[in-house]
């Protein structure tokens, strides 16, 4: 009789054959969920995708839901659709059985990313290769003093004070600031900096940065994202703090995800959360008087899909309650600050027509506010929709929030 | 219509035709939701009405029934310009879900709710509730990535029945699945242990319905969920839409109309009572 060790190779061996790719622990729960879709469209509604290309181009999350998710040997034919999701979450937040379309589609992708690399997208495999490589999600700086002069250029035109870079083990806070803001967007990183440094935050920075593994699950690598997940994990055990602060909204619903499923022992925050809840209102609002030297300032905000729907929407009342301690400042709604701004799901390293498809419905409401400033608490969305605001001929600033928030904290203590 | 006998406004003709609008320019796959979305545009909108006044002329028509795809977001103002182009009435008629007018009232009421300086958190769902004494103090709800607790002076359970999950029914019986609030049916007669299947009927389809599906929690007159014994479960707790017991959709159909008169009323009960603890 065979062993039971023997049995499970041998069913191992032949779901291989069948492209059956067996389901780990963790995604059971997402399988279970999309049984629950009772295919009553409500999704189709209200997915930004379709709104922007139509059901032809991308048929919605019902179609993955209730036929694309069905047949795992098959999840290859799904490629020319699957890729399309934003990965906003607006599906899963309208939908009446919280079927959780998000990790559905990343759970189609990591199967036809190990059954059919080749229908992968090639910018996807592209951003592979620089994850392989670097370990982060951009190409770093081939020169390092190149990126020192570009972080001071940023930090000048910025205005914002340059705050040494510190590792230190048994830091209460690691601030994590993400890929984007640790080789493109640095004034995001150097502006948290200055942030925690001025309410005393004890807090550390990695030795070396490595990514929270969301583009690799997003892109459906999988085994990448697990592995690099897992390294984080071990530099945060080694640094042993109790916290992790980021200014990215993508890290912070990926690392609140992994700290949980894996048992990580910290809690997980968004700058802005950590704000309002840790540092509080009271704090921030004395430390905005004594600051306020930055002139007038209309401002519409933009709510990232990866905080709101996928972290929890009480980040957007966080994001308005401290933009209205703030003196001169005055939030004006542009209706469409929970909109999906195109940015996610990496579909703009493949499909740039769909991600800014998916974007132009932002701009209309955003330019009609009269606002002159936008603010997001996402590097991703901030130059997502800086870009295609700029192509439009509008002359709003897009910041991300924490550079908005440190230029009106008082620079001398 | 067509085949309607003689009234007293004299005959009617109904005739069918198909409009030309696609957002996509394509005539194949494309949903409800697609061309009300396109007929928000000015582009959509001039199509649309082109299509229609091509067909009004040809047949004389006075009114142009349309799938409900006059809009989103200026479903109004679109329908008046559309009658201004063709110079026919313009009207809706309801089609499969996902409802495009459903959704329009679903818009406007949570914009409306906004506007009062209500604080929505859509996709929290509400997990767990803290009572002490008579008052219930704190909700626990769950976003995907974080749990939250709400204090708030009053709260309206408005959970559903079995489709939104309010109530969930097994071989333990029915129960209501946020506090484990007593559960009765129609004629106020506690539901036990007994399980879903008792409360069905033998004949599959009639007018009586099944007494599953108006069970629910019972409650007094200021909508204050009930004990066993009649009094409220807590002073700051009311109940509206279908949780409550006795609405039965299946024979009465009112939906809408239940949900909204009794949110209503609830809401008023629950604003009085937080202006009565003030």
């Amino acid at each position: 009789m065979m062993s039971e060790e023997e049995a499970y190779r041998t069913v191992s061996a032949t779901l291989e054959q069948e492209r059956i790719i067996p389901f780990k622990t963790d995604e059971l729960e997402v399988v279970r969920s999309a049984e629950k879709c009772v295919n009553c469209g409500l999704c189709l509604n209200h997915c930004p995708v379709v709104r922007a290309v139509g059901v032809d181009r991308f048929s919605g999350p019902r179609s993955i839901a209730v036929e694309l998710s069905r047949s795992p040997p098959d999840f290859w034919s799904t490629a020319d659709k699957v890729y399309l999701c934003t990965s906003c979450g607006t599906c899963r937040e309208v939908c009446p059985f919280n079927v959780n379309m998000p990790d559905i589609v990343n759970m189609v992708r990591a199967r036809i990313f190990k059954q059919r690399p080749d229908l992968v997208p090639r910018g996807l495999r592209a951003v592979r290769e620089t994850i392989a490589k670097y370990s982060l999600a951009f190409e770093p700086w081939e020169d390092p003093n190149e990126k020192t002069e570009s972080r001071d250029a940023r930090l000048q035109a910025a205005g914002l004070p340059f705050i040494k870079d510190r590792t230190v083990k048994g830091a209460e806070v690691l601030f994590y600031p993400g890929c984007q803001a640790e080789e493109r967007a640095q004034e995001v990183k150097e502006a948290a900096k200055f942030i925690l440094d001025y309410f005393g935050v004890d807090f550390t920075l990695l030795e070396e940065m490595s990514c929270c593994g969301l583009p690799s699950r997003l892109i459906g690598d999988d085994e990448t994202s697990r592995s690099l997940a897992a390294r984080l994990r071990e530099k945060v055990n080694l640094l042993g703090v109790k916290k992790i602060v980021t200014t990215c909204a993508g890290c912070t619903s990926n690392l609140s995800d992994m700290s949980v499923r894996n048992n990580w022992g910290v809690s997980v925050y968004h700058l802005i959360e950590f704000l309002a809840e840790e540092i509080g209102l009271e704090r921030l609002s004395e430390a905005f008087t004594e600051g306020s030297r930055a002139g007038e300032v209309l401002t519409t905000i933009h709510d990232p899909c990866h905080l709101i729907r996928h972290t929890s929407r009480q980040i957007s009342d966080h994001v308005i309650a401290v933009l209205n301690l703030i003196p001169n400042v005055t939030v004006v709604p542009s209706g469409v600050a929970d909109s999906c701004c195109g940015g996610g799901g990496m579909v703009g390293y493949h499909s740039r027509d769909v991600a800014d498809a998916v974007v132009a419905y932002n701009l209309g409401p955003i330019s009609a506010t009269k606002a002159n400033r936008l603010v997001a608490p996402c590097p991703l969305c901030t130059a997502q929709i800086e870009r295609n605001l700029f192509n439009t001929g509008s002359d709003i600033q897009v910041d991300d929030l924490a550079v908005f928030i440190a230029q009106r904290l008082p620079q001398e203590r | 219509m067509a085949n309607r006998p003689y009234g007293e406004e004299g005959p009617r003709k109904a005739v069918s035709c198909i409009l030309d609008v696609s957002s996509s320019g394509k005539p194949f796959n494309l949903s409800q939701i697609e061309i009300a979305q396109f007929v928000d545009h000015d582009a959509g909108l001039s199509a649309l009405a082109n299509s229609i006044e091509g067909q009004v002329l040809k047949t004389g028509a006075d009114y142009v029934a349309v799938p409900p795809i006059l809009g989103v977001e200026h479903a109004r103002e679109n329908r008046r310009q559309l009658e201004e182009m063709t110079g026919a009435t313009v009207f809706e008629l309801t089609a499969f879900p996902p409802s495009v007018p459903g959704l329009r009232l679903q818009t406007s009421l949570e914009a409306v709710f906004r506007k009062a300086d209500g604080r929505l958190l859509a996709g929290h769902e509400a997990t767990e509730v803290r009572q002490a004494g008579d008052l219930v103090q704190v909700i626990a709800a769950r976003a995907p990535r974080r749990t939250i607790e709400i204090r708030s002076t009053a709260v309206v359970l408005a959970s559903g029945k079995f489709l939104a999950g309010g109530l969930v029914g097994d071989e333990r019986g029915v129960r209501e699945s946020l506090m484990g609030l007593p559960i009765v049916d129609s004629d106020l007669i506690p539901t036990g242990d007994s399980r879903p299947q008792r409360l069905t009927g033998v004949i599959p389809l009639s007018p009586e319905g099944h007494p599953l599906f108006g069970v629910g929690l019972a409650f007094d007159s200021s909508f204050h969920p009930v004990a066993a014994d009649g009094s409220p479960i807590a002073q700051n707790l009311f109940a509206a839409g279908s949780v409550l017991a006795g609405y039965n959709y299946a024979v009465e159909k009112s939906g809408l109309g239940v949900a909204l008169a009794t949110g209503f009323a609830a809401g008023a009960n629950a604003a009085a009572y937080v202006k009565g603890v003030q």
